[in-house]
């Protein structure tokens, strides 16, 4: 078991609001962990200083050793939480870019998984309906054999049976050295998949636990110690 | 196979009950192949690293093994399988049984009620 | 990965450009077809007047266009919900800024030449080939009057100045539109950078005046006119010393502009 993705006091402050306070966490390659809170907790926050596309404004992150960067880049896989994709492209063009950019990425595996779904290369993404714009999205990520895949809020927003899939392709695709982070708020989905757990709420992290370590201290899921924690 | 799992416990221990079943119960026949990990995966939508402990726990406990670059197999004794399942409904009576006593119920009646809904 | 930068930005702006190439072109041809009509009528002057005005604006347009999209390119690109997958890549913001700012002089300069040869076409009745005879009669005599070697160098410090002239004006560009997204509020990015551009104007409009205030009120009117006996004494030296001061004023901006628009890309960055 060695260390993917560690934070040392990390902070972010945006204007008056502290959005990261002093944040300590480490994520172990292998799992699939859960980023669980309220909106405005400081997930989305917590995941573009992963991903590089914040800079902290106290303490430190490290993914694989390395601060945020090209290097880092190159193995942590992202799935935001908006339309990212230039909608212009045909599916065949955003492959190839991906296949492009990314060493890791095998279009053999997007390719087929577009093909269970009907979608077809010469089609332009936005004339895609909106799930199916999401699960285009979400089989590029998974088609890359990352260290980390960083997926933020990826069922929010769809139909339970879009869901479904999402899920299916989580597990399909995972790589029992890589870890994935998925955030979310609709916890009862995906809570079977996850092996830990991380609620944050107001910037601060309240707690990290196996999944396990919830239901036998607890007895119950995690949807419902949820509720319990983050109750009004 | 039905997946049906309950979120308020550890999903390796259900999954693993669920297997024995199905080994006892001869849905799996000896010597059978089972789904590899990533299908069982898959059909329950649980994490491959959990299912990859149920089974390492069964293949500890005798139930099944693993023949390398084949996948895992129901074990020739199905015995163990079938003493593990005498276990859990051994152990699931005395829960049921002891629920009952706290509401108050008689013996007699326990055993009246079984075997009125036994007969349904 | 930077060759496939490259491959990506060529072929986003070309895609967009060549519309405008085949303009400026067609109006070229048009132009010259209506010289084959030539006489004395105002039905001809009318349309022939009317072609080449046509065949000016679709070349402004070209030029003016190709600024344009490299610009809104590069807004488009960093700084909307396209900014997620762009920066996600395996690439530095300096590999990003400098692919995006080359390939946007290299398109420039084809526009440029696309321009010319609907120059060429347009006059291609023997008015470029007399245009041509000027020129080379003018480098001739430059060449006779002041050495091959003072040519050379001449024409390459000029050349120099114009494509850092060029590239500061597309930095400065991309400074205002990096500068754009600074802020919380995040719905009038693209105000806010034409509002930088204007201050930016503004500034140099400012600076201008007061540089000549200062030399006014100084009284450097003696100075001066030592400067001017100098340049008449020296005045290759004093050439290349103007032309080189424009050459480092330029680059010595271009950098700061670039170092505004790398420093916001990588520690003030807010994508919403």
């Amino acid at each position: 078991m060695s260390e993917l993705v560690r934070c040392e006091k990390l902070t972010k402050i945006y204007d008056r609001t502290v959005a990261l306070d002093h944040i300590d966490l480490t994520v172990e390659n292998g799992k699939i962990v859960g980023l669980l809170g309220p909106n405005g907790s400081g997930k989305t926050t917590l995941i573009k200083l992963l991903t590089g596309l914040l800079t902290p404004d106290e303490g430190a992150v490290l993914v694989d050793g390395n601060a945020p960067g090209p290097e880092t880049k190159k193995v942590v896989a992202y799935l935001p939480d908006r339309n990212f994709l230039n909608t212009y492209m045909k599916v065949g063009e955003i492959v190839q870019y991906f296949e492009d950019f990314y060493e890791d990425f095998k279009p053999e595996r997007a390719y087929r998984m577009l093909e269970e779904l009907g979608i077809e290369k010469d089609v332009q993404l936005k004339t895609l309906s909106k799930g199916n714009k999401e699960k285009v999205a979400l089989i590029l990520t998974m088609s890359r054999d990352a260290k980390l895949y960083v997926l933020d809020e990826p069922i929010a927003g769809v139909d339970p049976a879009t869901r479904d899939y999402i899920i299916r392709t989580i597990i399909s695709n995972y790589q029992p050295e890589a870890s994935v982070l998925i955030s979310t708020h609709l916890i009862s989905d995906v809570e079977s998949v996850l092996d830990e757990v991380i609620f944050i709420q107001n910037g601060t992290i309240l707690l990290q636990k196996t999944v396990d370590e919830i239901r036998e201290e607890k007895g119950m899921s995690v949807d419902a110690m949820f509720r319990e924690v983050f109750r009004w | 196979m039905e997946w049906k799992l309950d979120k308020d416990r550890p999903i390796c221990p259900q999954l693993m009950e669920l297997i024995v079943t199905g080994i006892a119960g001869g849905e799996y026949a000896a010597g059978e192949k089972l789904l590899s990990v990533r299908e069982v995966a898959l059909q329950a939508g649980v994490n491959p690293n959990t299912v990859q402990k149920a089974f390492s726990e069964m293949e500890r406990d005798g139930m099944i093994f693993s023949r390398a670059g084949s996948g895992w197999f129901v074990a020739e004794d199905t015995g163990k399988a079938v003493e593990r399942v005498e276990t859990l409904a051994r152990t699931r009576t005395e829960e049921y049984v002891s629920g009952m006593r706290a509401l108050r119920k008689e013996d007699a009646d326990i055993l009246r009620m079984v075997e009125e809904v036994c007969h349904e | 990965m930077v060759k496939k930068l490259f491959k990506y930005e060529f072929s986003a702006m070309l895609k967009k450009l060549l519309p405008l190439f085949v303009i400026v072109l067609g109006t070229a041809f048009l132009n010259r077809i209506i010289q084959f009509f030539e006489r004395d009528s105002t039905t001809y002057n009318i349309l022939f007047v009317s072609s080449v005005v046509l065949l000016v604006i679709s070349c402004v347009v070209l030029l003016v266009g190709t600024l344009w999209i490299s610009v809104s390119r590069y807004y488009k690109n960093m700084f909307t919900n396209e900014g997620y997958l762009t920066l996600s890549l395996p690439v530095t913001a300096d590999q990003h800024i400098t692919t995006k700012c080359v390939t946007a002089l290299a398109c420039g300069i084809l526009s440029f030449l696309v321009c010319l040869f609907g120059g060429m076409i347009a006059t291609s009745n023997g008015i470029f080939s007399e245009i041509v005879k000027a020129g080379w009669w003018l480098l001739r005599k430059f060449t006779k009057t002041f050495g091959a070697g003072r040519t050379i160098s001449y024409s390459l410090e000029v050349i120099l100045l114009l494509l850092l002239s060029a590239v500061k004006t597309i930095l400065v560009l991309y400074a205002c539109v990096s500068l754009g997204q600074l802020g919380k509020r995040n719905r009038n990015r693209p105000a806010k950078a034409v509002g930088f551009f204007f201050i930016y104007y503004f500034a140099v409009q400012v600076l201008a005046t007061a540089g000549l205030i200062v030399i006014a009120v100084l009284d450097l009117s003696g100075k001066l006119e030592a400067l001017a006996e100098w340049i008449n004494l020296h005045p290759h030296t004093a050439a290349n010393l103007f032309l080189w001061i424009g050459i480092v004023w330029s680059a010595g901006f271009c950098i700061l502009y670039y170092w505004i628009s790398r420093h916001v890309l990588t520690k003030k960055l807010n994508l919403e």
